[in-house]
């Protein structure tokens, strides 16, 4: 007899009446950076950009999947920095975290194709993620008495922070200090996500040693596999490690 | 099956953990010791490098300990009982603590690398005795009250993910969770990890309020139906349908009395 047949597709035993509405909100920002070296840096051949927009069609089919099972209670925002200053690229493109603004369930996430060009502000895309999430989970909590677990930042970059004119900012500083509070009174976790070209040194203040990740190519379908994972509740920054220790620079 | 209890038990790794290239860091034990049933579950902790081996530590340390306790034990009466759960709360985690100290020092590893909770059940009826540490919860069965949560998870779904409390605590003590009930007759016990708690625990505004009717009547019927597989539960928290509903390592232990 094959071992393995008792977990036969083919024999799924019987749901017996599992409860599927408890629901404990969560909220994951995933901020995309956008900027002119995303269209002169080539990945898979052409240009990042355009290997990033190909990817995420492929991607954002599995995140509608989990959307309806484990990942029923996300909802997600999406912030780009770059091309156009930094923009809300999820829902309805506005930078609000009313109902049917910029945060959509998991199941219903689409990202318009994606340009590049302009500066790096991914400080101040940082900080409206982080004052889009705390907005949401008070709108969530209050005006519809649920519970939130704790946010998520995924943040993917490929450069040094700079202001809207492209010009080299050191206020990711007080951005540190920011994010270190976030984690001390709400939990917040950041996952930091440096793709080739991005200042290692920002990235590890803002994201802490434990929450950076060095890509060491821009193999970007294990970056959004990465990103999944990361979305998932259970799922620490070692977990994220370990997974991908053969494949990176850590 | 034991000498007075038909036990069905079940326990799988979760997605978060298969996508990460983790093995399930749950653990389970279950034995019958003169007369008594002890059933012991641990959830290793996620962000702990051995918490699987720290779950399986806790689990038999446990057992070990109340094998050699409840011989001479023979509670009667509440606060009897109530003794012997802290008795065997607190040698459990004395040896644990002992133990994972032993086993960090000599990997050049920290105590916490073996972080886990524990949840730790002595049934005879009518006595249930329970200590936990941690986020595991236990649900009776009994003629004519019905269901009960005897240990309810810690802050409901309003708990932060992974801020359950861990063993080996920094000291003594550890936040032990214990409960006695008397429950005369008392036809069912589950004891399980929070990978499944949303599934078989109703909430109302975030927090746990009553186990949920239809899935433990079906799940009781399975551990006490003479002719269910061994591994009917362990497939059933292995399926898609619960894969589908919870990415956490997830393990349940059902006993019904014969």
């Amino acid at each position: 007899m094959n071992p393995y047949a008792m977990f036969d597709d083919d024999e799924e035993p019987d749901d017996p009446g599992f409860v599927t509405d408890t629901h404990r909100r969560r909220f994951v920002a995933l901020l995309i950076d956008t900027s002119q070296s995303m269209g002169t840096t080539r990945a898979d051949g052409i240009p990042a950009i355009d290997a990033l927009n190909r990817r995420i069609g492929d991607w954002l089919p599995k995140v509608r999947a989990e959307g309806r099972g484990a990942l029923r209670d996300v909802e997600f925002v999406v912030i780009t920095f770059g091309a156009g200053g930094v923009l809300v690229a999820s829902g309805s493109g506005e930078p609000s975290a009313e109902d049917g603004g910029a945060f959509v369930p998991a199941d219903r996430l689409h990202i318009g194709e994606l340009a590049a060009g302009g500066a790096t502000p991914m400080v101040d895309a940082v900080d409206l993620a982080l004052d889009l999430l705390e907005e949401r989970r008070q709108r969530v909590q209050q005006v519809h008495g649920q519970q939130t677990g704790s946010p998520r930042l995924i943040l993917v970059g490929d450069g040094e922070p700079t202001d809207f004119e492209g010009n080299p900012t050191e206020d990711w500083r007080r951005l540190a200090k920011r994010l270190e509070r976030a984690r001390k009174q709400l939990r917040t976790r950041l996952f930091a996500f440096g793709v080739p070209g991005v200042d290692d040194d920002v990235m590890r203040a803002l994201a802490t040693d434990s929450g950076y990740f060095r890509l060491a190519d821009f193999d970007l379908k294990k970056l959004l596999d990465l990103v999944l994972v990361a979305t998932a509740e259970q799922t620490d920054f070692e977990d994220v490690r370990k997974l991908f220790a053969e494949d990176y620079e850590l | 099956v034991t000498a007075r209890w038909s036990v069905l038990a079940g326990s799988t790794s979760g997605a978060a953990h298969d996508r990460a290239g983790v093995s399930s860091q749950d653990a389970f034990a279950v034995e019958e010791i003169g007369g008594t049933l002890v059933v012991a579950v641990a959830d290793g902790a996620g962000s702990a490098a051995f918490a699987a081996t720290g779950a399986a530590l806790v689990v038999s340390l446990a057992v070990r300990e109340l094998a050699r306790l409840l011989p001479a034990s023979r509670p009667a009466d509440q606060a009897q009982w109530a003794s012997l759960v802290r008795a065997g709360a607190d040698r459990t985690l004395y040896r644990f603590r002992g133990a994972v100290a032993g086993l960090a020092r000599g990997a050049g590893l920290q105590p916490q690398d073996f972080g886990t909770t524990v949840t730790v059940v002595l049934a005879r009826v009518p006595w249930v005795g329970v200590f936990a540490v941690g986020d595991g919860f236990v649900v009776t069965r009994a003629a004519g009250a019905g269901l009960d949560l005897l240990l309810a998870p810690p802050g409901g779904t309003a708990r932060a993910p992974g801020a359950t409390t861990l063993l080996p605590g920094r000291r003594r003590g550890d936040r032990t969770r214990r409960r006695v009930a008397r429950l005369p007759d008392l036809t069912g016990l589950a004891v399980g990890t929070d990978g499944l708690e949303t599934l078989v625990i109703e909430f109302a505004a975030a927090c746990p309020v009553r186990p949920a009717a239809e899935p433990f009547e079906r799940l009781f019927a399975m551990a006490g139906a003479a002719d269910t597989d061994d591994s009917a539960l362990t497939r059933m928290l292995a399926g898609r349908r619960v894969g589908e509903l919870s990415s956490d390592d997830r393990t349940l232990v059902l006993a019904v009395p014969r």
